[in-house]
């Protein structure tokens, strides 16, 4: 789910940053996801296709960094954590 | 295309920046074809280096972003910037050169024309801009490990 106020203290709060993706995402270049803990990547990955479906077809391409690490769909998600979306033409 | 991620960084970008000076007659060729010599030839001709110049640029992105995402974020955008223009190229390569053949001569000729020209600039900002912030990034990781060790 993506942000809508305060957090609470069992969820786990995520950065994410769109870089040069204004043509799929107009004005976006940075969210906050909120989902409960433990979180895992792919739950991150389902929540942002939900808000942006135009990302669906981009993200087999797309270079992810969770912290500068390349995620798996089980990657543990730290409360803080940032992930980067990163438009590629080979992927992570 | 399997890429060899133990490969040093250093090692890497010396392989990419040969790469970019083993294109430049090839593509010095195919201006000069594209001007006014045989069109099957320049197609041809471009047909051989799409492999190689699709894999080049996969490598670049897969090798060269992570270190400066994990070292210089706030300065990687411009290096972003640059590697975005591999969506064009794989646009040309994937869906503007099995038509050349088919689109009037003197489109065709522009078409490879700006291509060839737009690649040879790419490959000049790449050495400008973003190879040099991959090897200071990679610098930079291995002082961090290395002192990090020695803590230890």
């Amino acid at each position: 789910m993506q942000e809508s106020g305060s957090g609470q203290t069992t969820d786990t709060r995520v950065k994410v940053r769109y870089f040069q993706m204004n043509s799929a995402l107009p004005g976006v270049t940075k969210e906050y996801y909120v989902l409960p803990s433990p979180a895992v990547y792919s739950e991150l990955r389902a929540a942002v296709i939900a808000s942006h479906p135009v990302l669906t077809r981009m993200m087999p391409t797309m270079l992810v960094l969770v912290d500068g690490v390349v995620p798996k769909g089980d990657t543990p998600l730290q409360d803080g954590d940032e992930v980067d979306y990163i438009p590629t033409i080979g992927g992570g | 295309m399997t890429l060899d991620y133990n490969e040093p960084l250093p090692e890497v970008v010396a392989r990419l920046k040969n790469e970019h000076r083993e294109l430049i007659p090839k593509l010095r060729r195919i201006e000069n074809l594209a001007e006014s010599g045989d069109m099957r030839v320049v197609i041809t001709e471009l047909k051989v280096i799409k492999p190689l110049v699709l894999r080049h640029a996969v490598e670049e992105e897969a090798r060269l972003l992570r270190p400066i995402m994990w070292e210089y974020k706030a300065e990687a955008e411009e290096s972003i910037i640059v590697l975005r223009y591999h969506r064009e190229l794989v646009d040309f390569l994937d869906h503007k050169l099995p038509n050349l053949a088919i689109l009037p001569e003197q489109v065709a000729r522009r078409e490879v024309r700006i291509f060839v020209k737009e690649l040879r600039n790419h490959h000049q900002e790449e050495e400008k801009t973003v190879f040099p912030l991959a090897l200071k990034a990679n610098s930079r990781y291995e002082k961090r490990s290395e002192s990090k060790q020695l803590r230890i």
